[in-house]
């Protein structure tokens, strides 16, 4: 909303203002009262609301609490699990969004090309985005079932597994850590590359013919050209991608719950386990409030690269 | 109606905004809606809720919001929000109460969503916003105390006595005792049992195993006998990081004469505790009698192995019965009995239960007309058509014990004991902040990662002082 109220009052500053454009701008705010009380309502009210909550402690479910200071802060810095979860999103987000990064990207320059069939190619790529996230979860739970699983008996098929020692995929902390991070990137890099290629092709086709002209290899072209001209692109999917994977919660909670033990639980999980499994409005709110820090931290250290790139 | 209501209420909240985001001071308006942010929360989600739970009637309706006294010349209408009917038979029982009563009362079935989860966010919600409705709620025998301690249930101890209670099971009629006082009656029964292959036990011994002891020494003959017949485990039971690991430790627990004690100093890291857990692990990596898998295995995951017969022994609850037994769901249709779970020698295991609970909302206008409601349904005619035809188990033993009834489910014959020895879990004001972490803690030794020991320990800091 700001930036597109932005120029508006910048073209205004400089002219004085008669009672026509008074009126016109009370119009203005006027009809842009109910998306401003929306936002008031659906957006400003929870943030709040969430940020009030974890200065309380005790009732049930919100009702009754009494106000706590600093304590529920306080009682992150002991709390074990937090650490553990927080540990799990940062590895989480750091290694899946790289992945679809390199992933989404190598798709798009791939499905960039010209060839037979290259429609076919460019809506199987968006297939595992097509589907909802926690069908994909439940598809790859029964996948990786160590009894009737595809994966396994694909492997005794292929006689690299002894049926009598199945793979338990989702007992163990680091295969199931792993095959979440699979998972995440197989279905995410799908989007990456569906942006990446908008950005591809809004690259004229003159920049290239220059380059060739100079004498550009195809290496080149890739790490001179089209790389840095896809940059703005490159870094907006960044961001999205960030986010997404810091709040990441519905393709872990299908897929592993957060097990085996706590192993693959993350903040979001933890979160919600406190609200919603035990009703402790403010401890759980407190944990929100750091995921929204961390989670903002990462926007605001984008939009500076961004910001920067974008005046060089 | 309920959509009007809901446009109203914004359009207040709103007006209560207003000046606020026209006068360009928001920020100093902001402080007072996070000052008193319940009301408006709450008021807003009673309306939900009500839409939500699908009010029907005008009536109650009305009484729920304005408070208006309730005409009580024309029938009473209350609400029943229990979860939905997939046989026909409940809105059947509703259906001849409503006969029985017109005129008088009248019941509307509000159907929930089958997850018990979603079940318990409807209920919280309609209980915070005070709502007078549902009137009577079926709720999950760990809830009894979650809803009363916070004064959402009304204590129905005037309506019944020592006599009318002593009709129901022991742990039925116990789960709805919170703090000396009674806020409802158990309306049917789970419980975990002790699955057994009658022809396998018939061939290496002929006694069904009441122990571990026997029971790992039948299976380890079977096992080692009967593989070329697609024997592949001993003893099936579920390990994934859900409610029923937890009740599979405790019924090893309760089976070695053991407790984990009363809410405000309950204890999970004792010896009998440590031991239970050690044996369940044991299970796994040392008898290797359960699957290496079984640290991922929901109820439904042993119930396919043990249909497949893979197995001669499983835990598991009362649904497995009819599935492990209908021929085109199962390899060993008619070859399954039932038994108390495992004890140690010297003890008899006791199952734990799971179910159903009736009880009253306290916010109710029409109490009376509700505790006519559940008397119905636990009376032994309703709940005798409740076991022939909807296949549950009631809590009334003269029901189960009925030679009618056997004669039309036969393995209630064999049940009668397992539910007389049932025992409940634990009362407790949020019974999520003592099973999540035990479940936690439980599916780590199942898959390896803590010891039994270690992982009860860290557990024992955080139920110690729950009550």
């Amino acid at each position: 909303m700001a930036t597109i109220g932005a120029p508006l009052l910048q073209a205004k500053e400089g002219s004085p203002r008669g009672p026509l454009e008074r009126r016109e701008e009370r119009l203005a705010w006027l009809m842009l009262l109910p998306v401003i009380l929306a936002l008031l309502a659906l957006g400003v009210y929870p943030v709040l609301s969430t940020l009030w909550f974890s200065f309380q402690q005790g009732g049930s479910f919100g009702l009754g609490t009494t106000s706590a200071g600093l304590a529920n802060y306080l009682r992150l810095l002991h709390d074990e699990q937090f650490w553990s979860a927080l540990r799990f999103s940062l590895l989480y987000s750091l290694v899946t969004v790289c992945g679809q990064m390199l992933c989404g990207t190598a798709l798009a320059l791939f499905a960039n090309r010209r060839f037979r069939g290259r429609w076919l190619a460019r809506a199987a790529i968006l297939f595992p985005w097509a589907i909802p996230t926690a069908t994909n979860s439940v598809i790859w739970a029964y996948m990786f079932n160590d009894q009737y699983g595809l994966i396994n008996s694909l492997l005794e098929h292929l006689g690299l597994l002894n049926p009598a020692h199945p793979i338990v995929w989702l007992g163990s902390a680091q295969l199931a850590t792993l095959l979440i991070y699979v998972l995440a990137i197989w279905k995410a890099n799908s989007l990456v590359a569906l942006l990446v290629l908008a950005g591809l092709q809004g690259i004229p086709e003159e920049v290239y013919e220059a380059a060739r002209v100079d004498g550009a290899s195809r290496w080149q072209l890739l790490w001179r050209v089209t790389l840095p001209l896809l940059r703005p692109v490159l870094l907006v999917t960044l961001i999205l991608r960030t986010i997404e994977s810091l709040q990441a919660f519905d393709l872990i909670s299908a897929f592993t719950n957060g097990g085996p033990g706590n192993a693959t639980q993350n903040l979001g999980l933890y979160i919600y386990l406190q609200i919603q499994q035990f009703g402790d409005f403010g401890y759980g709110s407190t944990i929100a409030v750091v995921l929204t820090a961390i989670t903002l931290l990462f926007i605001v250290l984008y939009m500076r690269t961004l910001l920067r790139t974008g005046t060089r | 109606m309920a959509i009007n209501e809901d446009a109203l209420q914004m359009q207040s909240v709103r007006s209560e905004m207003e000046p606020a985001a026209g006068s360009g001071s928001r920020l100093e308006a902001e402080p007072d809606q996070v000052s008193s942010p319940r009301l408006t929360r709450r008021k807003l989600l009673g309306q939900g809720v009500k839409a939500g739970l699908g009010v029907t009637a005008l009536g109650s309706w009305l009484a729920a919001c304005g408070g208006a006294p309730a005409s009580t010349s024309g029938p009473v209408t209350i609400q029943f929000a229990a979860l939905v009917d997939t046989t026909g038979e409940q809105t059947a029982e509703i259906k001849r109460f409503n006969d029985l009563h017109a005129g008088k009362i009248h019941v509307d079935y509000v159907e929930l969503p089958s997850v018990a989860t979603d079940q318990y966010s409807k209920f919280v919600n309609a209980f915070r916003a005070q709502s007078a409705t549902p009137d009577v709620v079926q709720i999950d025998v760990t809830w009894p105390a979650q809803f009363a301690l916070p004064g959402w249930l009304a204590p129905i101890d005037q309506y019944v006595s020592s006599s009318y209670l002593s009709q129901f099971w022991p742990s039925a009629r116990a789960v709805g005792r919170v703090n000396g006082h009674l806020y409802g009656i158990q309306r049917y029964m789970d419980i975990g049992m002790f699955y057994y292959r009658t022809d396998l036990v018939e061939k290496y011994g002929g006694s069904v195993p009441q122990t571990r002891e026997e029971m790992q020494t039948m299976a380890e003959r079977i096992l080692a006998a009967e593989s070329s017949q697609g024997i592949s485990y001993g003893y099936l039971m579920p390990g994934k990081k859900i409610e029923a690991i937890v009740d599979e430790w405790l019924e090893f627990l309760w089976g070695a004469g053991g407790s984990i004690g009363e809410p405000g100093k309950l204890q999970v890291n004792g010896a009998l505790q440590v031991d239970a857990l050690q044996y369940m692990h044991d299970l796994i990596y040392k008898f290797r009698l359960a699957p290496t898998g079984t640290s991922t295995y929901a109820p439904n995951d042993i119930l396919a192995l043990f249909s497949q017969g893979k197995a001669p022994f499983m835990r598991n609850w009362v649904f497995a019965y009819a599935i492990a037994n209908t021929p085109s769901r199962s390899k060993v249709a008619g070859k399954v009995g039932v038994a108390p779970t495992l004890a140690t020698s010297g003890h008899s295991g006791h199952g734990c239960t799971g179910g159903w609970v009736l009880a009253i909302n306290a916010n109710s206008q029409y109490k009376d007309a509700a505790w006519t409601f559940i008397d119905y349904m636990l009376s032994k005619e309703t709940q005798t058509s409740m076991a022939l035809n909807a296949g549950l188990i009631p809590s009334r033993p003269d029901v189960v014990s009925d030679a009618s009834v056997q004669a039309k489910v036969p393995y209630f014959k064999q049940i009668g004991s397992i539910l007389n020895s049932g025992q409940n879990r634990p009362t407790l004001k949020n019974y999520n902040q003592f099973t999540t972490p035990l479940q936690a803690a439980i599916n780590s030794v199942l898959s390896n990662q803590a010891s039994p020991g270690e992982a009860l320990n860290s557990v024992q800091t955080q139920v110690a002082s729950l009550t």
